[in-house]
């Protein structure tokens, strides 16, 4: 054969002897190159450390094992491959209905996580200013005393939990805590990625939830402004259904039209790219409507039969209000809303017909387009948008996700002393219309009261010394509380230099959990988690930590959780989806159900019966939102400050931005969130600081992205360094050019500039919060991180 | 090859005829140990490799009509066949090494949508690769079924083939590759790590379809298309499908479909490299 040499192998090839043997038997033969000899150390000799467990393992013996990424709220299977003991790689799970095979880079990173080498190792107790290591007993007794303290004083309400995780049955431990402990101030993270448009569908459709798009049997897609690739929270079912959506039905291909001011990557992966002026989704979305409208070219039926407020309407005490279709006619005149949004008339008419031609079609917005201030009343346009198109619950529409038929834990008993301590309006209660708060409130709350009015406060899995808005503000307000308690398994901002004790969690990689995903299929899916090994270092499972705190507290709030463990518990609610004897796994009993059902790493139910999906108080779509109309009142309308018409609150609507545009400050901020590293938590992952997927951008960098001509006025040069200022505070960043970047922005990745977090995150690169001063939509509370005045100049 | 398949095969049926008991128990253990164990534990076994390998030609499209650019394959590669991270671009200074690498295109982004911003770039196993006859000692060579190799123990690190492949998708070691003790844990024992000195490159995922043709054919089986079409750590991970591999010799694959698809591109044609991996053109509707 030509070119192939003559070639002899070594004893020990890697595929006979010992795998290991080879790493070692190649040394012997290297030993002698000359290159090799060259370098200090001896590159073939790597020994592997030792891993606890690992002498249960036969030499070679691998297993795969199904479990679950936690990289991103996602929740996609994934199969590990562990070998001796050591988890060396994973993939997606086969068959799983969210991302069939495929995985993302997060996902991939996995085993870093778990192998992170500054992953905190034990329990720690802050001592003079450090973190020294404390034993376990020794802090979870310290930590009942002051939370049985609390109590015996009778202010449990003293005690505020953060949790970021949006859903599962962890959630739902930490909030059955809260409530048989006896604080009302539970605060989760909820409202910062989809905030707006989970409410918008509260307001009008009645559900507390994102919807999930049906990708596959949908033509065309129009998305304004949603960063269907790049946030982490579904990306992968993003990037697969959008392909399958075009690739797999032949002629039919499916069209996606993405709306942004820049070029960012779902924009470069769409059919057609529509720039719009910075903050004007929500004029679009209008305009849209009156085009739909005018021209007749709605769902009438949908709006005849099910939907409320299109037409004016008079109420029980013979009022008339305003509808949809009068606001719309009057207002809206795509003359108007594409002088606002900055691009032809035309595009406006097309892209309407275009969406009425080519049904089923739908509307989606998230992330970026609902940030901005008015968010709510953006969401709600392109909500009514999706009815008029008739996409509401609908194939080829949007669907409201179901979840699986698990059983309930035992309801909860609360003694007298938490059912009081309840009616205490607590710390950061929201007055907001539908009821929302979360984490940001927290920071308003802190400063807002006296020192001490929290005693104690639990972080789990949030760091808002990093990812929150102004973090120094972040700094101020926490360290007004005496007693922080952080649960992060890593050392991240928060943690080292607020938390007054750590109690380090397992990694997802290590522990037992169910894996609830963000609605994606609609039809229920159930994934878990459970350990591929034994735990690296002292840490404990946050739920069994929880269990043993209620165990200290005895009463009614350890009756609360009669479980030994939170794998009961995890057990207990997932024997609901056996009883229910219906999906992809039935079997006889309990134990067969669960042993195949962690075999196979999720459960579905495709042939499920679809729930009622409009459950507002009219039983209608409704236009005209009632919830917000009785939420509003005048009063809060008055208090909150927010110049607004109560009807016209309670209706999808366009309220121009105020920009506060200055003379000094000519640029808008925006952050954006790379498909990489997400918020910042994957910093400490080496793959993925070393993953370029923008053009211009560089490893382990943040990079501000100018468009040429906003360049050139600052007379700066792809790869100066520039100085971004905010009224809030400056960052330092070199600049990549692009010609999609829009000129009015400069556009700043998320997840640079940490100050803590191990040694692969530890000074690279800038945190663009801390451009964004702090600011929450005021009707629900959304961070407005979208739309922050900046300027530039050569640093 | 000078593996002495023959003698092998000889000395195979020498023992399985002399001695009955011998064979019974051999069969026992072959059908009570698991494929992969019975590999393992014979090399002798291995050596008789049939030569379907050299029947096949192994081929790679990459669809950038579905590809989104999210880097798992970068991701998965690296986890895949241990390529150490190296750093910034001022710590690693041109040192870094991708086997597949996410290749940022010139800025188009003005209104053509129709052009990718990135392109996933493996090693294109060209048919006639301009790197290995520069090679002065025989450390780069192709392989029957068409793999671009490369003998880390046999390379001298001159670089040739580095300077000669237009792609550049050959990487130098420089240094030693480096982990933080614990990220050990995660190296793949299936692929040698490589000291400095010498090139490295993408093989393919060359020790999967070893693992998989000769599983295969310990067991008996016959594998098909399905059996490759995902088998190299990219396009396992790819979550929009958008890598496909196969044997470009069997008609009937998914690769060979897609590499005479009026999309197919080779890059750099016209050097006459023939590579191997085919990149699919966009479809956008404008």
């Amino acid at each position: 054969m030509p070119g192939v040499p003559p070639m002899t192998w070594p004893k020990g090839r890697p595929h006979d002897a010992g795998r290991r043997n080879f790493l070692r038997a190649g040394a012997g033969v290297v030993a002698g190159a000359p290159l090799a000899a060259c370098s200090s150390q001896d590159p073939y000799s790597l020994e592997k450390p030792s891993v606890p467990g690992a002498e249960r393992w036969n030499l070679h013996e691998e297993k795969t094992i199904a479990t679950a990424c936690a990289q991103c709220p996602a929740g996609c299977g994934i199969s590990a491959r562990v070998v001796e003991g050591r988890v060396v790689s994973v993939r997606g799970q086969p068959g799983n209905p969210v991302h069939p095979g495929g995985i993302g880079p997060r996902g991939l990173a996995s085993p870093y996580v778990l192998y992170d080498p500054d992953r905190i190792r034990g329990p720690m107790r802050r001592q003079g200013g450090a973190l020294a290591e404390v034993s376990w007993d020794e802090a979870l007794s310290g930590l009942a005393t002051r939370l049985g303290a609390l109590r015996s004083r009778g202010r449990p309400d003293r005690l505020a939990i953060v949790c970021g995780r949006e859903r599962g049955m962890i959630r739902d431990l930490w909030e059955r805590f809260a409530r048989s402990f006896g604080t009302p101030t539970f605060l989760d993270v909820s409202l910062r990625k989809d905030g707006a448009t989970a409410s918008a569908l509260y307001a009008m459709q009645g559900v507390r939830e994102t919807p999930a798009y049906d990708w596959p049997r949908a033509r065309y897609v129009l998305s304004l402004g949603a960063p269907l690739l790049e946030e982490s929270c579904q990306s992968v079912h993003q990037a697969r259904s959008t392909v399958h959506y075009r690739t797999h039905r032949g002629a039919e291909r499916g069209t996606i039209v993405q709306v942004e001011p820049s070029y960012s990557r779902t924009a470069a992966n769409a059919d057609e790219w529509v720039r719009i002026a910075p903050g004007s989704y929500g004029a679009l979305a209008m305009g849209l409507a009156h085009v739909l409208v005018r021209d007749r070219l709605y769902d009438r039926d949908f709006i005849a039969g099910r939907a409320f407020g299109f037409e004016n309407w008079t109420d029980d005490q013979g009022r008339t209000h305003r509808g949809f279709r009068d606001l719309l006619v009057r207002d809206y005149s795509p003359e108007r809303v594409a002088e606002c949004c900055r691009i032809p008339t035309e595009t406006v008419e097309r892209l309407a017909a275009e969406l009425a031609a080519n049904g089923p079609s739908f509307v989606v917005s998230r992330g970026v387009g609902t940030r901005e201030r008015g968010a709510l009343h953006t969401a709600m346009a392109v909500h009514a948008l999706n009815a008029l198109l008739g996409a509401i619950d609908r194939p080829g529409g949007l669907l409201v996700q179901s979840d699986p038929p698990t059983a309930d834990w035992p309801s909860l008993e609360l003694d007298d002393l938490a059912q009081a301590s309840l009616q205490r309006p607590g710390i950061a209660t929201s007055s907001r219309p539908l009821g929302s708060r979360g984490i940001d409130d927290l920071a308003d709350a802190l400063l807002a009261q006296p020192a001490g009015s929290i005693d104690t406060l639990f972080l789990y899995y949030s760091n808002p010394c990093y990812s929150g808005m102004d973090p120094a503000r972040w700094r101020r307000a926490l360290a007004r509380v005496p007693f922080v308690v952080s649960f992060s398994p890593f050392l991240d901002e928060t943690t080292a230099e607020i938390a007054d004790l750590v109690l380090p969690d397992h990694s997802y990689l290590e522990r037992w959990e169910d894996a609830a995903s963000a609605p994606s299929v609609g039809f229920p899916v159930q994934g878990v988690r459970q350990p591929l090994v034994e735990p690296l270092h002292d840490t404990r499972p946050s739920a069994d930590v929880v269990l043993e705190l209620a165990r200290q507290m005895g009463g009614k709030v350890a009756e609360a959780f009669p479980w030994p463990d939170f794998r009961a518990a995890l057990f207990e609610r997932l024997s609901g989806i056996h009883e229910a004897q219906r999906g992809s796994i039935i079997e006889g009993s309990v134990p067969h159900f669960l042993r195949a059902l962690f075999r196979r790493g999720f459960w579905e139910d495709p042939g499920s019966p679809r729930q009622e999906s409009i459950r507002t108080p009219s039983g209608r779509f409704e236009f005209f939102s009632l919830r917000l109309w009785q939420g509003f009142g005048e009063s809060w309308l008055r208090e909150s400050g927010v110049g607004i018409d109560r009807e016209l609150a309670c209706l999808p609507h366009f309220a121009d931005p105020a920009k506060h545009s200055s003379p000094d400050f000519p640029l808008l901020l925006e952050p954006y969130q790379p498909g990489s590293y997400a918020e910042g938590s994957g910093a400490n992952l080496p793959v993925l600081q070393e993953l370029v997927t923008e053009p211009g951008d560089r490893a382990w960098q943040t990079t501000a992205f100018l468009h040429p001509d906003t360049a050139d006025q600052a007379h700066v040069a792809a790869g100066d360094r520039v100085r971004i200022e905010s009224p809030l505070g400056s960052i330092e960043l070199p600049v990549a050019v692009r010609a999609g970047v829009h000129p009015d922005v400069v556009r700043i990745a998320k997840g640079g500039g940490h100050t803590a977090w191990g040694r692969f995150a530890l000074g690279r690169g800038a945190n663009v919060m801390e451009l964004i001063p702090h600011e929450l939509d005021p009707f629900v509370g959304t961070p407005v991180l979208q739309g922050v005045n900046v300027r530039i100049r050569r640093a | 090859m000078m593996i002495p398949r023959n003698l092998t095969r000889r000395a195979f049926a020498h023992r399985f005829v002399v001695s009955a008991l011998v064979a019974a128990s051999a069969l026992w253990a072959f059908l009570m140990s698991s494929p992969r164990r019975a590999l393992a534990g014979s090399p002798e076994r291995e050596r008789t490799v049939a030569t379907d390998d050299e029947k096949r030609k192994w081929g790679m499209a990459i669809d950038l009509d579905r590809c989104t650019g999210c880097g798992a394959c970068v991701v998965a590669c690296r986890t895949e066949n241990n390529v150490p991270a190296t750093g910034s671009a001022e710590e690693s200074d041109g040192t870094d090494i991708l086997w597949m690498n996410l290749l940022p295109l010139e800025d188009r982004s003005e209104g053509s949508e129709s052009a990718p911003e990135m392109l996933p770039l493996p090693c294109l196993h060209c048919e006639d690769p301009p790197c290995v006859p520069v090679c002065p000692v025989g450390a780069t060579y192709q392989t029957g079924d068409g793999i671009v190799a490369q003998i880390y123990d046999r390379c001298i690190g001159c670089r040739f083939c580095e300077v000669a492949c237009p792609y550049g998708v050959r990487f130098f070691n420089w240094d030693a590759p480096e982990w933080p003790t614990s990220h050990l844990n995660t190296l793949n024992p299936d692929v040698a790590t490589r000291p400095a000195g010498v090139v490295e490159k993408c093989t393919f995922c060359s020790h999967r379809i070893r693992s998989v043709t000769e599983s295969a054919r310990v067991d008996g089986v016959s594998l098909s298309d399905t059996d490759f079409q995902s088998l190299p750590a990219c396009a396992e991970s790819c979550p929009a499908e958008a890598i496909v591999f196969g044997d470009l010799n069997d008609p009937g694959s998914r690769v060979a479909l897609a590499a005479t698809s009026p999309r197919a591109d080779q890059l750099l044609e016209h050097l006459g490299t023939k590579p191997k991996v085919f990149h699919l053109r966009r479809e956008r509707r404008h």
